[in-house]
């Protein structure tokens, strides 16, 4: 019956379908950030790279594209690949986001390794 | 809020989007910050669930999560239009029942399984499923009920009616005289029209003007929205369902989760309802009329009509303009947009998607220009109030 994954449904990460090498941690993605920050999204131009980093409040924690003045543009989430994504960073890989559209409304990146 | 909801994938062709919602994780993430200590109840089946829990805790929401075998993925072919909806697994498939109680509750319809939920206030959502709240023993002291129009009907015990505002009250009388009844009910339409029942003749709420139109999961956007205002700030159902609209303008532009508090939406505007003789032309080979047509028969869905609907462009057209929506094909070039303004004048909405907006700006310098289909038609259907 339907109703299951079609095979292949678990690759795709986003938008663009992720590429999985070696160590697992060398992905690539576009995806729309959630919880966009107007003030933060205001200004960046697209080309321009973000830091993605883990941020901790209390209990709770996200992993968040941040300007190079420390501001949060806005959140990775709700997309296949994420809880691994954050295991990736914990250990030490380094990402950046870079800007493809960026409104008061919306910020688009592409997650690349840095 | 408590909250039970699925989680499920959702992917669009046009645009281009994969993410893992459904209407329980959306709608935690609309309330996130809203209302301290959101909780979800869902299923998730283990390949979903390390992502729906790194999402859940990156808006500080309480996942009670419990396994299950369906990996449930819904398509779409733009975010009006499904192209492909799994089929409700059998009986014998179903999930052992979630079972959850609080003060504010947001039940939404599961497709694997069922949440019984027990509550003082009470917004259910039955998602296409036709189930009666109180069938699998759930209880509230107060429910309501948000349901689409065809919903209304079919609740109501008139599911072969037309969609007439006479018949939309008979239904809503019927579920209202249904024992136990909810106090009130609150129906969608299809562009962001509200209406509220609470016996007698319904209320209708403003729709507020977007940019853009996002569509998928509008609705569970409003239901969390209703569910704050009415359940957790208590405001009147007349007021929270304004809320709820002014709620699902910020949501459809760009599909802005979190939602905001009621004063930060304060500022929006009203739209208006331009649905009625719309008049439409297509310009380009069969791609192009193809979807004119197709945009002829959703104007209609979406409780509009047309005018005339134009598909034979060779340089020639008997239509008279204004023009409300013209969609370009393909195998156009920009210097036909000089033809076209020539003979039909300026049109209020184009849709062009091989082009690039600004170049479509450009040929059209007093066109609103859509960058995809369903705003396309959203702002033929609507304008912004003045």
């Amino acid at each position: 019956m339907g109703g299951y994954a079609p095979k292949g449904a678990r690759q795709a990460a986003t938008s663009r379908r992720s590429v999985v090498l070696e160590d697992g941690c060398d992905v690539r993605f576009n995806v729309d950030l959630v919880g966009v920050r107007p003030d933060q999204v205001k200004g960046l131009e697209t080309g321009e790279a973000l830091l993605v980093q883990i941020s901790e409040n209390g209990k709770w924690r996200s992993l968040v594209c941040v300007t190079n003045g420390g501001g949060i543009v806005g959140t990775l989430a709700a997309f296949q690949g994420l809880a691994r994504l954050i295991a990736c960073v914990e250990t030490g890989a380094r990402y950046i986001a870079i800007v493809e559209v960026a409104s008061a409304t919306r910020c688009s990146v592409e997650v690349i390794r840095g | 809020m408590i909250i039970a909801g699925g989680i499920y994938l959702e992917r669009c062709q046009y645009p281009k989007w994969e993410r893992l919602f459904g209407s329980g994780m959306r709608a935690a993430i609309a309330v996130s910050g809203l209302s301290e200590g959101t909780v979800l109840h869902t299923y998730v089946p283990n390949v979903w669930k390390s992502d729906a829990e790194a999402t859940l805790s990156s808006f500080g929401i309480v996942g009670r999560l419990m396994p299950t075998r369906h990996e449930l993925i819904f398509e779409y072919l733009d975010t009006l239009q499904k192209s492909f909806v799994p089929d409700v697994p059998d009986d014998n498939e179903q999930e052992k029942r979630l079972t959850l109680d609080g003060d504010v509750v947001l039940r939404f319809g599961f497709m694997e399984g069922t949440a019984e939920v027990n509550g003082r206030t009470v917004v259910y959502d039955p998602q296409n499923s036709y189930a009666k709240f109180h069938a699998n023993g759930s209880t509230a002291d107060r429910l309501a009920m948000i349901l689409s129009e065809e919903e209304l009907l079919g609740f109501g015990g008139l599911g072969d009616a037309s969609r007439t505002n006479d018949n939309l009250a008979a239904a809503a009388q019927n579920v209202f005289e249904s024992k136990p009844a909810p106090q009130l009910i609150l129906t969608k339409d299809r562009l962001g029209g509200l209406q509220v029942f609470f016996g007698g003749s319904p209320t209708p709420i403003k729709s507020y003007a977007s940019e853009s139109y996002f569509r998928i999961g509008v609705g569970d956007v409003l239901a969390a929205a209703f569910a704050h205002a009415w359940g957790e700030l208590g405001m009147e159902p007349v007021e929270a369902a304004d809320f709820a609209a002014r709620s699902i303008a910020y949501f459809v532009e760009d599909a802005r989760l979190p939602l905001l508090p009621p004063p930060q939406l304060s500022d929006l505007r009203h739209s208006r309802k331009d649905g009625d003789h719309l008049r439409l032309l297509g310009v380009g080979r069969f791609e192009a009329k193809s979807l004119v047509m197709q945009t002829e028969i959703l104007i209609s869905d979406f409780g509009g009509s047309t005018a005339f609907t134009y598909i034979d462009w060779e340089g020639e057209i008997r239509a008279e303009g204004p023009i409300d929506l013209l969609i370009i094909g393909s195998s156009e070039g920009p210097t036909i947009s000089g033809e076209i303004r020539k003979r039909v004048g300026e049109p209020k909405v184009v849709f062009w998607p091989e082009r690039d907006r600004r170049t479509v700006q450009w040929c059209f310098p007093a066109s609103r220009i859509a960058g995809d289909f369903p705003s396309a038609l959203y702002h033929a259907m609507r304008s912004p109030s003045s």
